[in-house]
């Protein structure tokens, strides 16, 4: 019983360290004027978000070129992922090993150094600081969590539904949207919701390879030195759409 | 070894209450879902022992009937092989001796693991597939009374459930293995010959499967590395040289930045590994705990690291709220807010890949273990520690990894002098020489063999760890 409510309390105190912190992130956002010792802010205003919205801050194209790789790379490891998390599931002992093994590989490897290499084929071909560039080197990144999480998806009673769905003669798209991505549900959203933020979170790829395109962990670190307003409002859009993406990949879990 | 006798005894003692009351499956929190499915797929399973007696034709010969020519190669071959499975199962079982069982937990846990699975998911998805005649709807449906959009805890609390069931299964085949000997003999044969050919060719197409992502991978990664050597050797004037090499070895800072990068990678990795421990041990029963804990996962290091200086910097809050702080916690030289931001960061991937491995299976076991007598932190390195040790020190590899690659988070809190390997080489790229951009390479390709090299090390002593 003291037992219980010691862990429910040890509990307690874990949620609110991990969640009481970023609580000043807003505080700080709308803090216009917040001098030393004060302890709560002198002045409260929503200059951070005006000057990040306007055209100097260049909040807004960094959100959409964010947005758009995150989303076109997850989109794409999906693809490469769906047949080859199968494997990784269900292949014979030999054939899961290799693949685990070359899909992990590039998590060990700093970002920066593969940002950096890739951006030596990349100023050959013209592709520096462009959107498919971009994409390339997230996906070093973002396959390996899709594929590792989709896997534990396909356990061995989806190989045996589709069969009992074949049988009955399901066609294959039919078996597809019907049986399996039902079955894989939860992998599925928390596969597609990680590789996002995966993605969105990128920063030593991104600078090597696009330091001149607005991505919004670029346009960030500049800021934390110089405009903690302006860098805490910042890092409240970078925060919003994980959290938005979060709650979508628990409602289509839900539902399906 | 030492585990397989502990563990026999719980599955055991898991597999004797299960007769009595197969009520006992819904105890945990996530069964309250699965519990009609369970109970659906028992009475399959009921009715498919039942059919193992009589010949019981009328479930297949629907499918015979339906003549489908190319299932035969499939479905058709599994739909002879489901009614002597259990059999085969066992037989299976009993040929593989415990020698290699317990090889292979001792080598690697994790595939072992993956390996249970396949073994006790082919359970359920045979019952479903044997009843599909009149079934094939439910199982379908099964999954969408399990919401849970986190993969890897409920993956482990299913594999824990249901562990107990393949083993509950092959006691079940013993005693019909055992009544008619001969219907054994004669049906094994038949079931293991067509299994092979039948199964093998649809192993490699899914092989086949894996190309894409394995060609992507080797290509871009691959390619990085190429990219990497190829800039490291290329001179300003287009000639090959080893000078960026040479400038990188000899410049002193190199050897600060490698030892700072090193010094926090291990210590935030060490402590972010104790203290997930701890945490899961905490939070293993609170499976909403669990979902919280993933929560932090998705927020980037850059606003962790953010949020620390506006709390910890010099005239953040913390200065506010408790007058001048004695220690400078960010951007000290020492590298403590570094440290103390990754393993805050860290720290709820790792307990969460702790909690999944410490499944209902292991705590049954440390119970046995309580019960005979053994003292809680024996129990633990003798129940709880193999079963969670490969996780955990995976998990750890991927997180020193990264922290050695350090980049966002020293820019932000780290000190200016030393730098991490990573700030030193984007110090690099910055620099006006065109020779900075090869320097940079050099002292990339560096890092990634040095956190390669690191993460081959802890693998072999993790391996050797307990052997």
């Amino acid at each position: 019983m003291a037992d219980r409510r010691l862990r429910r309390s040890a509990v307690t105190a874990l949620a609110v360290l991990y969640a009481a912190p970023f609580a000043l992130l807003v505080v700080r956002a709308a803090a216009d004027v917040w001098r030393y010792p004060a302890i709560v802010p002198q002045q409260l205003g929503a200059r951070g978000l005006d000057y990040a919205l306007s055209a100097t801050g260049g909040a807004w194209p960094a959100l959409r070129n964010s947005l758009v790789v995150a989303l076109v790379t997850t989109a794409l490891a999906l693809v490469l992922a769906w047949p080859a998390s199968r494997v990784l599931a269900r292949g014979t002992r030999r054939v899961r090993a290799g693949l685990l093994v070359l899909l992990a590989l590039p998590l060990l490897a700093p970002p920066l150094a593969v940002g950096h290499g890739l951006s030596t084929w990349l100023l050959r071909w013209g592709l520096m600081d462009s959107l498919p560039g971009l994409v390339a080197a997230h996906l070093v990144y973002v396959l390996p969590y899709v594929a590792l999480l989709l896997a534990a998806g396909f356990t061995g009673r989806i190989a045996h539904l589709e069969e009992a769905a074949r049988t009955l003669g399901a066609s294959a798209p039919r078996r597809l949207w019907h049986v399996t991505v039902p079955a894989v549900g939860p992998a599925l959203a928390l596969a597609l919701l990680l590789g996002f933020v995966v993605s969105w979170s990128q920063y030593g790829t991104s600078l090597a390879v696009a330091g001149g395109t607005p991505l919004l962990p670029l346009v960030l670190v500049p800021f934390v030195q110089n405009d903690p307003q302006i860098a805490s409002t910042l890092a409240l859009l970078f925060l919003g759409p994980p959290v938005l993406a979060l709650t979508a990949a628990v409602r289509w879990g839900r539902h399906r | 070894m030492a585990r397989s006798g502990p563990s026999e005894d719980a599955r055991g003692e898991d597999r004797a209450p299960h007769r009595g009351k197969p009520d006992r499956r819904g105890e945990g929190p996530r069964d309250r879902h699965g519990h009609r499915g369970q109970d659906a797929e028992q009475a399959v399973h009921d009715h498919r022992l039942g059919a193992l007696g009589e010949p019981a034709q009328e479930p297949h010969a629907p499918l015979v009937v339906g003549g489908q020519p190319t299932p035969l190669g499939k479905g058709g071959v599994s739909e002879q092989r489901r009614p002597v499975d259990v059999v085969g199962e066992q037989q299976h079982r009993a040929r593989q001796p415990r020698v290699g069982h317990g090889g292979r937990d001792a080598d690697d846990e994790r595939p072992v693991d993956g390996e249970v699975r396949h073994d006790v998911e082919e359970g359920p998805g045979v019952r479903g597939g044997a009843g599909a005649g009149d079934r094939a709807v439910q199982p379908v449906e099964h999954p969408a009374g399990q919401p849970q959009p986190q993969p890897q805890p409920p993956a482990g609390r299913r594999d824990g459930d249901r562990r107990g069931e393949p083993k509950d299964e092959a006691g079940q085949g013993q005693r019909i293995s055992g009544d008619p000997g001969a219907g054994q003999s004669s049906a094994d044969p038949a079931g293991h010959g067509l299994d092979r050919p039948a199964h093998r060719p649809v192993e490699h197409q899914r092989a086949l499967g894996a190309l894409p992502a394995a060609a992507v991978t080797v290509l871009l990664f691959g390619g990085a590395l190429a990219g990497g050597v190829v800039g490291s050797l290329r001179g300003p004037d287009g000639t090959w040289t080893t000078a960026a090499w040479a400038a990188v070895l000899a410049d002193p800072s190199f050897g600060d930045a490698l030892g700072f990068s090193v010094r926090t990678a291990v210590v935030a990795t060490v402590l972010a590994a104790a203290l997930a421990v701890a945490v899961a041990a905490l939070i293993r029963d609170h499976l909403w705990a669990r979902v919280g804990l993933g929560l932090p996962l998705l927020v980037p290091h850059l606003v962790v690291a953010v949020t620390a200086a506006l709390w910890l910097a010099p005239g953040g809050l913390a200065d506010r709220l408790l007058g001048e702080l004695p220690v400078h916690l960010v951007r000290d030289r020492a590298g403590i807010g570094v440290i103390g931001v990754y393993v805050y960061k860290e720290l709820p991937f790792l307990a969460l890949l702790v909690a999944a491995a410490w499944s209902p299976a292991v705590r049954r076991r440390q119970e046995v273990a309580a019960v005979l007598g053994t003292g809680p932190l024996r129990a633990f390195a003798t129940v709880v520690w193999p079963a969670v040790r490969l996780p955990l020190v995976a998990g750890s590899l991927i997180v020193a990894a990264f922290v050695v690659g350090a980049f966002e988070v020293p820019l932000v809190v780290g000190p200016t002098y030393p730098p991490t390997l990573a700030t030193l080489a984007l110090e690099h790229t910055r620099s006006v020489e065109l020779a900075g951009q090869a320097r940079a390479a050099a002292l990339l390709l560096l890092t990634a063999g040095i956190t390669l090299l690191l993460a081959l090390a802890a693998a072999r002593a993790a391996r050797h760890a307990d052997g």
